[in-house]
């Protein structure tokens, strides 16, 4: 229960503070961890929250070099880079690209899919707060059943893409999801990402006070209680085969939905019916670990 | 042409943005008491004992608890534990086991009670040489004075010695405690008995007195047939176990009890082949004994009975049967009594042997006139000052629950006390730096001012208690197998292991005392977290989200503003 | 060296002559053998330079700009919906400043669907800030890419070099081919930086306040205005090294010239030997070539046609509640100027339709006989 060797493991900090996140923002702080146990890296901010907490001319948030790509093409412009790097013989620096889930689920899929069949050389971090935050909280593809946004608000409909199998479906080297609430599990993937090359998926929930109706304190309760309830179990795919990382609690989906009010609104039947996914897809994702 | 004119270059660093200053919130560093340490009547700083034990520093943390505490190894044995029950753990999967590491650390360690080497020119006499005698000795003695003990018995240890049996606390376990405290130089003189007057004289010789005779003559029930040949008193039963023509075939203990549950354990011992019951007024669940005494009892194959008061003992001159009525329990709101209500039923048990465990009380004789009130109890304040000057009470005397630790604890008072009279100060500018929170507990590190900055009790939150990741407990100790239980009077708790012990300190959530784990650091989304000798927020970058707060497992973070 | 290429095979020999780094490209009719005899040399381990196949045309000029970034030579090629589909990325590239080099191979944009020859797809990109050079044949292509890498490195600015699709891009015609060292003399090893620079970490690109976006959208502007004169100073020296040039326009029989004929790409090869016939006969007509369109050469042209009587410019292309945008811009051109002609518009070829000489011919003689001159005529299938 000592997470003080992570701070001599991974001295350098990625993220300067006095950026603009919202008090209490997850987001931000995978930033700062996922570039803490990177190091020396090219960063790649596309518009959403993460471009934001970059911050604006003549100011950056990033310790390292960064350029402000477009909404959908953050895994081609790393690719660019690192493809650049590498044929001028620049020496090898990790090119790390950040998504939100709109960038990565909608919007920013087909781009992402060309990379991972490419087998591109970059490290592409999806921050998934599970909807457009940063234009104001309308729902992405990523937004889960029930949820409310402002473009749904009785609560969204349909289901959420298995966005780690569609990756993991284009062979890449390595796939794994992480969260804030285990910083130590999420540092040590990142490095382990900097150790292949290709294209190495890293998928960290990261919950949003703001768009998730919560007190700002709870941010890191929402990231573990996710964990546990088995709503974002922490696993990887490493060539192909998967892995768990953390055995979850198992507690009841109750008690993660039960903390934001974006989901204030459920029905008791509602939250049977998302109990029941929960535990199928648990399930499917055991079967898949052995 | 340079970059920097034909597309926007942001070298500035955010750092310029004093975002801190958002909101009027910030994080603050305050580092609190753990509730197990508030809890505990002698103040044992708990997670910094659990803190050396983890590192195997077994030598330093019995240094610790003798701070506190003069009988670590007597309280790792036989105390109630209420630092257990107030253990943030208990919400998580199981409270620590406090008490088992205490005896292992008394059991394993090898260390002995700090005391300054001269004598102040002033004498202390105490009373009595059990657990509050012992405690108002050592402290008194720690605080430099000079201290004589008088005992009425030939051997140092009262109810420890006298009153619980070798199978809970073997007497060779008493001496290497009291063994312990011999270098300090305190003056024990055995065979001494003294009534009223003969304290009264001593106050005349020396600075002050601590009366802490306890409680040694039985409550009796006034009882049809209660002075039949087999029916014995709890505290007699234990102290001056009588011998017996005949081994008796049933026994009946009335009680509910820790006296009652060792009598009866006693009573299995001695009678290998008798039907032992313990009844008891109180419902089954709800007996004052330990859980843990009643359980290994039932193991033992004594019958437990809840809910009968005896009613009268039938026999011609021996004792045959007990008769009981059922009965109902019932708080009187105004004195907080028990009152046994009848509700009807009638059990009528055979019985060659009674022992009856109603509580004690003390000696009149032995308490000098004036010190008792109307109602014939003892007066005295909670310094444990009574009417006479000079003369101070302790231990079961003064205590609304005769325990061993609040014994010691009540030693520890009634040394302060008589420090600061003996200062010519008021008592309560001491008292207030060694008391822990709303704790009945005196801590004597307080003495340095340590306690000043603990404000309030160490509570995690609820998120800290999901970090601590798995759900994990340790095994109990071991005990003696049944058999040989049974038969012999070894000790039934085997204890732990020097690696069982620091097994169990691993899951010390170390309440209220930063350790530097830097989980705050890493979870802080603003990088305001300035480690340090004393970590602290940065108030230029801290905007006030609350989740070091909410993350720190040792809850040593607030939110203010 | 002579040799026999088609307009696709001029531009690919280009790019390998210009030993470009990289290339990201998606396929698309008829741009489609450029990116294939890219892919087969570098195959057989002649190109120098890396394929990036990459799963759009969105995707491909992202991929450029960001590997020009890292200081590489970057190229990439497409067509009508594929240009399209980039128009994001085509505003990107220009306000990022990186010299990209497209090829375009003129395809008319669906709806209706059609593969023929339309500059719809080039010009609706004309407010991106790219350069655009428009090529009349194969070997104004070739030599126009690598112009356009010299032009483009030193400008910050990136351009395109667009061809008829099948007109020129499929039709075969003699080429004559510098040699490598030649080019290797004219156009240099990219001398621009990496931007990502450890020593001065920053963050390339982020969002600007309002103050600051006009602050650089001006410097752009006057970039660009900048451009055409480095353009003209670019094919200056090609011409001193290889022998050709071709300025920004190029005026054929237009100093006595009553009529003058504007036109650009590939019929621009038609108008020519009409205009050469007409005048054999007497006739004083003339011809403007406008090559460069953007920036557009506003100069040159009020130059070449003012006191002319009348002007046909002719648009392989509609802007739709407008005209043809070639009429357009010379009308703007021509604002203010004394003496201005009269301009018709003739809108031909569109969607590939075939212009011929009678049919360049026919605009000429309807010229001559025009009064009115406020709508576009179209002209060739109707």
């Amino acid at each position: 229960m000592d997470w003080s060797y992570l701070s001599e493991k991974f001295p350098e900090e990625g993220l300067r503070p006095g950026h603009f996140a919202c008090p209490g923002c997850g987001m931000a702080l995978a930033i700062r961890l996922v570039l803490k146990a990177v190091g020396r890296c090219i960063v790649v901010a596309i518009p959403g929250c993460n471009a934001v907490i970059g911050n604006t001319f003549p100011y950056s948030a990033f310790h390292y070099p960064a350029f402000h790509s477009a909404f959908e093409i953050a895994a081609p412009t790393a690719g660019g880079i690192s493809r650049g790097l590498k044929l001028k013989g620049m020496g090898y620096v990790p090119v790390v690209a950040f998504a939100g889930d709109g960038g990565t689920f909608d919007i920013g899929l087909q781009a992402l899919s060309g990379a991972c069949d490419r087998n591109e050389d970059l490290i592409y971090v999806c921050l998934d707060n599970e909807a457009y935050m940063n234009t104001g909280i309308q729902s992405s593809s990523s937004t889960p059943p029930f949820a409310w946004t402002m473009t749904t608000p009785l609560g969204r409909s349909g289901v959420k893409k298995r966005i780690m199998e569609i990756v993991a479906a284009h062979r890449i080297p390595y796939a794994a999801t992480a969260s804030i609430g285990f910083p130590s599990d999420l540092m040590e993937k990142v490095k382990k990402a900097t150790e292949f090359r290709g294209t190495r998926f890293l998928y960290i929930l990261t919950p949003c006070p703001t768009g998730w109706r919560m007190p700002e304190h709870l941010t890191i309760k929402a990231a573990l209680l996710a964990v546990h309830c088995k709503v974002h179990p922490l696993y990887e795919i490493v060539e192909g085969n998967y892995r768990l990382n953390v055995m979850p609690l198992g507690l009841p989906i109750r008690d993660y939905l039960s903390i934001q009010g974006r989901y204030r609104h459920l029905k008791e039947d509602q939250v049977e019916v998302l109990q029941q996914e929960i535990d199928r897809d648990w399930d499917r994702l055991l079967r898949l670990c052995q | 042409m340079e970059l920097k004119d034909i597309v926007p270059v942001s070298e500035e660093s955010t750092v310029f943005f004093k975002t801190g200053r958002w909101s009027p919130y910030k994080a603050a560093f305050e580092e609190k008491i753990s509730p197990c340490t508030e809890a505990c009547p002698v103040g044992t700083d708990i997670p910094e004992v659990m803190w050396y034990v983890t590192q195997g520093l077994f030598d330093e943390a019995l240094a610790l608890l003798l701070e506190e505490n003069p009988l670590p190894g007597v309280c790792g044995r036989v105390c109630f534990h209420p630092c257990q029950g107030a253990c943030n753990r208990l919400d998580l999967d199981k409270g620590l086991k406090i008490r088992e590491v205490e005896r292992a650390v008394a059991d394993l360690g090898k260390a002995l009670p700090q005391a300054p080497v001269s004598f102040r020119d002033v004498k202390v006499a105490v009373v009595g040489s059990g657990p509050a005698g012992i405690s108002a000795a050592y402290f008194l003695r720690k605080l430099g004075y000079s201290v004589e003990v008088f005992e009425r018995k030939g051997q140092a240890g009262g109810m420890l010695r006298f009153g619980i049996p070798e199978y809970r606390l073997p007497k060779a376990v008493l001496e290497r405690e009291l063994q312990r405290l011999i270098p300090l130089g305190i003056r024990f003189n055995f065979e001494v008995s003294l009534d009223g007057q003969g304290i009264e004289r001593l106050l005349g010789e020396y600075a002050a007195v601590v009366l802490s005779t306890g409680l040694w003559s039985p409550r009796r029930l006034g009882l049809k047939g209660e002075g039949l040949k087999g029916v014995y008193y709890g505290i007699h039963w234990l102290s001056e176990p009588p011998k017996l023509d005949q081994a008796p075939r049933s026994v009946v203990v009335i009680g509910g009890g820790d006296v009652a549950v060792d009598a009866a354990r006693v009573s299995r011992r001695r009678f290998p082949h008798a039907v032992v019951k313990i009844v008891a007024p109180e419902q089954e669940g709800e007996f004052p004994a330990l859980p843990e005494g009643l359980s290994e009892a039932v193991e033992e194959e004594i019958e437990v009975i809840g809910g009968f008061k005896p009613l009268e003992f039938r026999g011609d001159d021996r004792l045959k049967g007990v008769v009981f009525e059922r009965v109902r329990v019932q708080k009187e709101e105004l004195s907080g009594q028990y009152l046994f209500i009848p509700v009807g039923g009638i059990m009528e048990l055979e019985a060659e042997l009674a022992i009856i465990c109603a509580g004690q009380t003390f000696d009149k004789r032995s308490i000098p006139e004036g010190v008792l009130g109307e109602k014939g109890r003892p007066l005295v304040d909670r310094y444990g000052r009574t009417t006479l000057r000079g003369l101070y009470l302790a231990g079961d005397l003064t205590a609304s629950r005769p325990t061993v630790v609040e014994a010691l604890s009540s030693g520890k008072r009634v040394a302060l006390a008589i420090h600061a009279e003996l200062l010519g100060e008021d008592p309560e500018v001491l008292f207030s730096e060694v008391r822990l929170g709303e704790g009945k507990g005196i801590s004597f590190r307080g003495l340095n001012g340590k306690h000043k900055t603990l404000r309030k009790v160490a509570r995690p939150k609820e998120t800290a208690r999901l970090l601590v990741e798995r759900v994990w407990d340790t095994p109990e100790p071991k005990r003696l197998p049944l058999g040989e239980r049974i038969s012999t009077f070894l000790e039934v708790n085997l204890g732990m292991s020097e690696s069982q012990a620091m097994e169990e300190a691993k899951r010390c959530l170390v309440c209220g005392k930063c350790v530097k784990c830097d989980l705050c650091f890493l979870c802080c989304p603003d990088l305001a977290v300035i480690k340090g000798e004393r970590y602290r927020s940065d108030e230029d970058y801290c905007k006030g989200c609350g989740i070091c707060v909410e993350v720190c497992p040792r809850n040593v973070w607030e939110l203010e503003g | 060296m002579k040799k026999l290429l088609t307009g696709n095979e001029a531009i690919a020999l280009a790019v390998k002559l210009c030993r470009v780094d990289l290339v990201a490209a998606y396929p698309i009719t008829p741009q489609t053998p450029i990116y294939e005899k890219l892919a087969q040399w570098e195959a057989e381990g002649v190109l120098g330079g890396v394929m990036v196949r990459v799963e759009s045309e969105h995707s491909a000029m992202a991929t450029c700009i960001s590997a020009a970034m890292t200081g590489l030579r970057v190229f990439t090629a497409s067509s009508s919906q594929g240009i399209a589909l980039m128009h994001e990325m085509l505003h990107f590239a220009a306000g990022n400043r990186v010299p990209v080099v497209m090829a375009c191979v003129n395809r008319a944009l669906a709806i209706p669907w059609a593969f023929g020859s339309d500059q719809i797809d080039t010009l609706s990109q004309r407010d991106t800030g790219w350069i655009q050079f428009y090529c009349e044949d194969a070997q104004e292509a070739l030599d126009t890419v690598i112009e356009a890498y010299r032009v483009s490195e030193s400008t910050m600015l990136p351009s395109m070099v667009v061809i008829d699709g099948f007109f020129t891009s499929h039709l075969m015609e003699p080429v004559d081919v510098p040699l490598q060292e030649e080019v290797d003399a004219f156009l240099p090893r990219p001398s621009f930086p990496s931007r990502f620079d450890f020593q001065r970490p920053a963050f390339l690109s982020n969002v600007v306040g309002p103050k600051d976006y006009f602050r650089f959208r001006h410097r752009q502007f006057l970039d660009m205005k900048t451009a055409k004169r480095v353009v003209a100073e670019v094919d200056r020296a090609f011409r001193e090294t290889f022998g050709r040039g071709y300025g920004v326009v190029e005026q054929l029989y237009t100093e006595d010239a009553d009529l003058v004929l504007v036109t650009s790409g590939a019929l621009t090869g038609t108008a020519r030997v009409v205009v050469e016939r007409l005048r054999q006969k007497g006739e004083k007509v003339g011809l403007l070539k406008v090559k460069l369109f953007r920036p557009f050469p506003k100069e040159e042209v009020r130059q070449a046609l003012k006191g002319k009587k009348k002007v046909g410019v002719v648009d392989r292309n509609v802007s739709m509640g407008c005209g043809g945008i070639f009429c357009e811009e010379v009308k703007a051109a021509l604002y203010g100027v004394d003496e201005g002609p009269k301009v018709a518009n003739y809108i031909t070829g569109l969607g590939g339709l075939d212009v011929p000489p009678e049919l360049v011919e026919a605009m000429i003689e309807d010229l001559e006989q025009r009064e009115v001159f406020e709508e576009p005529i179209w002209i060739g299938a109707i």
